[in-house]
């Protein structure tokens, strides 16, 4: 029963009670104007009136926010003003109309219990005042008593009737039906939800009746559209229903499209209601998706049933263009296939040169594909393809203007091209053509799908090469761009970036010149990848030079350098390092191992190489204050020593030992030189395939000493501490003193300060220094320059010719227009004669 | 690839300016040595102290910086002394130069220090 009432009572319409009040009020007033019984009670009827009106206006102006217990209490406070009235008024005159109207909207308004149970509270009312007031006369008393009732039963009875007949039956059907049903008032409240409208949006009746329908279940855009048609149902007569499909909302936030008709239901108790009725349509679509999805799979699989032959022979072409990793490679890898799988005579790439509207042909099978012939947009018909941006096929081709050379040796009577588009832009035009076939519209097509497929390789051969070669050229700025040059030593050095890698590794290595001659080397390894491992080599590269050139021992180097690492480094990582000075004089070092690989050390006397396994502390980055043990050896004359990373030696699969050993092997069999003992490690060692890590080297080796040496440098300041370590070295092998290797030195400094500043004016770009030993003993060094002899134009020069004629026992210098030779000669006293 | 020969490291030791010049000095490097002690230099000093006791070698490149030194603090009333010692093959440079007729020679920075405030 309640359910039934619900159905014209979830939310209550207070504006029309106000109106009913202020009728009610109205009646009254004008009873109260009309002749009427003496005992009649004017002032409590005029109170009880304005009570009414007063009720009236505040449901008028509150009314519409008012809750369904609030409307209830409002209409019984109204039947109760109107009972007490009648107390009052001591009268029934007038009052059997009121009743009948608070009988309708009790019904109207409340449920039915509600109703019932308030129309007998009146009557029990009425009756009293009945027979309490014994004033009207038998006839009209007994037609009130016998009459109201009658007249309440008849409402009530009709009312039940709309309500069973109305809403009951419809009920049934309406809840077996799978399609939701929901009633709105006209201003979108929901008064009616079926049971299929529970399941659909996931919302019970009683969270949806009394409240507006479509902010629950309907999007934005659709709310507006909903909107826009409850205005049109509510004012305009000619609109008496809708049918559309929206997408609506369910309580858990899922979506789905559904199919609504909705029509305005005039008749019956009350206002128009608007049915609605909603059908969930995603089954239907995902039906209609399957079916258009066969559909398109039975033609997909016709299709490529008719071009089964021809793919396969293009998935093989792309294969092959794809498994070239640079674009040179891939383009000539295509150009046989496009020509087998087409059937074409002639075959062309031809790729756009960045930021201009030009074509250059990579590969061609015509004329010569070492040639790179430039084609302007617009020029040729690939020019023409590349300008327009779309396939084209072209029967019968005007050679002398369409056909470039590769087309025109061919004698093509068809062609085609299509542009190899990158990002939106063409990068290049694919061309084919044939001599006797007529291509058509699905060789057109196949070309297309090559194209396509091509210029997808051709974007990532680009990326990567990009790639690698920015990393390339990060990690070789900070690897030492040439080795210095040191006269007396070999020095060389190798990077080898990973072939399969794009990032930067953290292998580095260095080389520093030192003051008196001494030179620093280094290997390192910063573990992980990438710019984060780049620029801790940057940062320890800069640091270990500033610390090594302010002439502290190797431990202290490492030491310092260690605390940068343990604060700069990010946690967990670390980084390997071999630092060794070599001091050329004595032919020592000393050097401190953090956690790298063991050094190998040649030696000059036949004896098999060794690993140097001692100094080792551990790697930088792993404690904050470790001891860092340094070590001492001595590289003799010829020997050699080998520092590297460990992509040489690590191989997967094999422990680290065989590796070494392959090493020590790989060594033995070697050249001398430093140059040639890099390239013959790198071959023996290197894995086909390229090495799957970074490999670092570097060879450093003591050279022989020699009675007479003979050399050419640069003429360049930067070439007099070479000439003092040569010079040093050399008077050391023929056993002079500190003080005599301090003065000859000096003496042979000054003379190629000369020559370097003659070159200067002479526009020579070297010099010449000649050392050897004389009878006596002694030596006799020899610089020759290629410049204008200047003596004494300056002090400065002036100063040169002193200090050597002071430091030597003989200087002869000889001017000549090819340039100036200097002869100087010593006696040394420290060599036993 | 060329790595600094010497450094230079001027600091003030008891008012007195010291520039202390380690390593090496050439042709490669001398001007700019000498452009350094320069900058380096406080109008207001009375004297220049420059030390190359830790020097290892110096040809004729560095003793023209030096008489060049000599000259520009000449035009500020500036006194210029050397830290050389003797028997080394700096000291034997500077002799023979006979650079000691332009400025003092000294054979410890103590004694340099103590000629020149």
């Amino acid at each position: 029963m309640t359910r039934d009432a619900e159905m014209f009572a979830p939310r209550l319409r207070a504006t029309s009670l106000a109106v009913v009040l202020w009728g009610i009020a109205a009646i009254c007033l004008i009873t109260l104007a009309l002749p009427h019984a003496k005992d009649f009670g004017e002032a409590e009827v005029l109170a009880g009136a304005a009570a009414l009106a007063a009720l009236g206006t505040v449901l008028w102006r509150f009314g519409a926010g008012f809750d369904r217990r609030q409307i209830s209490a409002a209409v019984t406070v109204t039947t109760l003003v109107i009972a007490l009235l009648n107390f009052a008024a001591g009268t029934t005159a007038g009052f059997g109309l009121l009743f009948g109207l608070t009988v309708v909207y009790a019904f109207y308004f409340l449920d039915l219990r509600f109703a019932i149970a308030h129309v007998g509270l009146v009557l029990v009312a009425y009756v009293t005042q009945l027979a309490l007031n014994p004033g009207p006369s038998p006839v009209s008393r007994t037609l009130l008593v016998v009459g109201t009732p009658a007249l309440t039963g008849l409402v009530v009875a009709r009312l039940l009737r709309v309500l069973q007949g109305e809403s009951g039956r419809a009920r049934g059907v309406l809840e077996t039906t799978s399609d939701a049903y929901a009633a709105l008032e006209l201003d979108g409240t929901v008064v009616e939800w079926n049971a299929a409208a529970e399941r659909m949006f996931g919302l019970s009746r009683a969270e949806t009746l009394g409240e507006p329908f479509g902010p629950r279940v309907l999007p934005g855009e659709g709310l507006a559209a909903d909107r826009e048609r409850l205005r049109a149902l509510r004012d305009a007569e000619e609109v008496t229903g809708y049918a559309f499909e929206t997408e609506y909302v369910r309580s858990d936030g899922s979506t789905f499209p559904a199919a609504v008709t909705v029509s305005r239901v005039e008749g019956g108790v009350g206002q128009p209601i608007l049915a609605c009725f909603i059908r969930d349509l995603s089954d239907e679509r995902r039906r209609e998706s399957e079916q258009a999805e066969l559909v398109g799979e039975q033609a997909a699989r016709r299709e490529a049933e008719h071009v089964a032959e021809m793919v396969s022979g293009m998935q093989l072409l792309v294969d092959a263009a794809l498994s070239h990793t640079t674009i040179e490679g891939m383009m000539h890898a295509l150009i046989p296939r496009v020509r087998a799988v087409l059937e074409a005579d002639a075959a062309s790439v031809l790729l756009r040169e960045e930021g201009e509207d030009v074509l250059v042909v990579r590969a061609s099978t015509g004329g010569d594909p070492e040639n790179r012939r430039r084609v302007e947009f617009g020029e040729y018909f690939s020019g023409i393809v590349a300008a327009e941006g779309h396939p084209k096929l072209e029967q019968d081709p005007d050679l002398e203007k369409l056909a470039d050379p590769a087309m025109r040796e061919a004698q093509v009577g068809s062609m085609m091209g299509v542009p190899l588009m990158v990002s939106g832009e063409v990068a290049g035009v694919l061309a084919v053509g044939a001599r006797t076939r007529r291509f058509d519209s699905d060789d057109l097509g196949m070309l297309r799908l090559a194209a396509d497929r091509v210029a997808l390789a051709l974007d990532h051969a680009r990326i990567y090469e990009r790639e690698h070669h920015i990393a390339e050229t990060l990690q070789r700025s900070l690897l030492p761009e040439v080795m210095p040059n040191l006269p007396g030593m070999g020095v060389s050095a190798r990077y080898v970036p990973a072939a399969s890698e794009a990032e930067v590794g953290g292998d580095w290595f260095d080389v520093i010149t030192m003051p008196g001659g001494r030179v620093g080397l280094v290997m390192g390894d910063v573990a992980g990848k990438g710019l984060s491992a780049a620029s801790m080599v940057g940062s320890m590269r800069s640091a270990l030079r500033a610390y090594a050139l302010e002439g502290h021992d190797p431990a202290e180097v490492v030491e310092r350098l260690n605390r940068l690492v343990w604060t700069e480094l990010e946690e967990s990582q670390m980084a390997t390092l071999i630092y060794l000075v070599f001091e050329p004089l004595e032919g020592r070092f000393s050097w401190v191992n953090a956690g790298h690989l063991p050094p190998l050390r040649t030696s000059a006397d036949g004896a098999g190489p060794e690993f140097l396994y001692g100094a080792r502390s551990v790697p930088l980055g792993v404690m904050p204050f470790p001891t860092f043990e340094e070590g001492h050896g001595e590289l003799d004359q010829g020997s050699t020593i080998l520092l590297y990373t460990d992509g040489l030696v690590e191989r997967p699969g094999t422990v680290i030992d065989a590796g070494l050993d392959a090493l020590a092997h790989a060594v033995i069999g070697g050249p001398d030189k430093t140059e040639d003992l890099l390239d013959h490690l790198l071959e023996e060692l290197s894995p086909d395939g390229g090495a799957s890590d970074d490999v670092a080297l570097l060879a450093f080796c003591n050279e022989r000493v020699h009675d007479h040496f003979e050399i050419e440098l640069p003429a360049q300041p930067e070439s007099l501490a070479s000439v003092r370590g040569l010079v040093r070295r050399w008077l050391r092998h023929a056993g002079s003193t500190e003080t005599e290797i301090a003065e000859v030195t000096t003496a042979c400094g000054e003379a190629c300060t000369n020559a370097i500043e003659h070159a200067g004016a002479g526009g020579s770009s070297s010099f010449q220094i000649e050392g050897g030993l004389t009878d006596g003993p002694g030596v006799e060094v020899i610089v020759r320059d290629f410049g204008e002899w200047r003596p004494g134009r300056t002090d400065d020069q002036g100063r040169g010719l002193e200090l050597m004629k002071a430091l030597m026992d003989e200087v002869q210098v000889t001017p000549s227009p090819e340039g100036t030779v200097v002869r100087m000669q010593r006696r040394l006293d420290g060599v036993a004669s | 690839m060329t790595d600094p020969l010497g450094n230079v490291e001027v600091r003030e030791e008891d008012g007195v300016v010291v520039a202390q010049v380690a390593g090496e000095l050439d042709l490669s490097n001398s001007p700019a040595t000498g452009d350094a002690i320069e900058a380096a230099l406080p109008s207001s000093a009375r004297s220049l102290v420059v030390d190359f006791s830790r020097l290892t070698f110096l040809d004729s490149s560095g003793v023209a910086m030096l008489f060049r030194l000599v000259r520009r603090l000449g035009d500020h009333r500036q006194e210029l002394h050397v830290v050389a010692p003797t028997g080394e093959a700096v000291g034997r440079v500077l002799e023979i130069v006979e650079f000691d007729r332009a400025a003092p020679v000294h054979t410890s920075l103590d004694a340099a220090l103590a000629a020149a405030s």
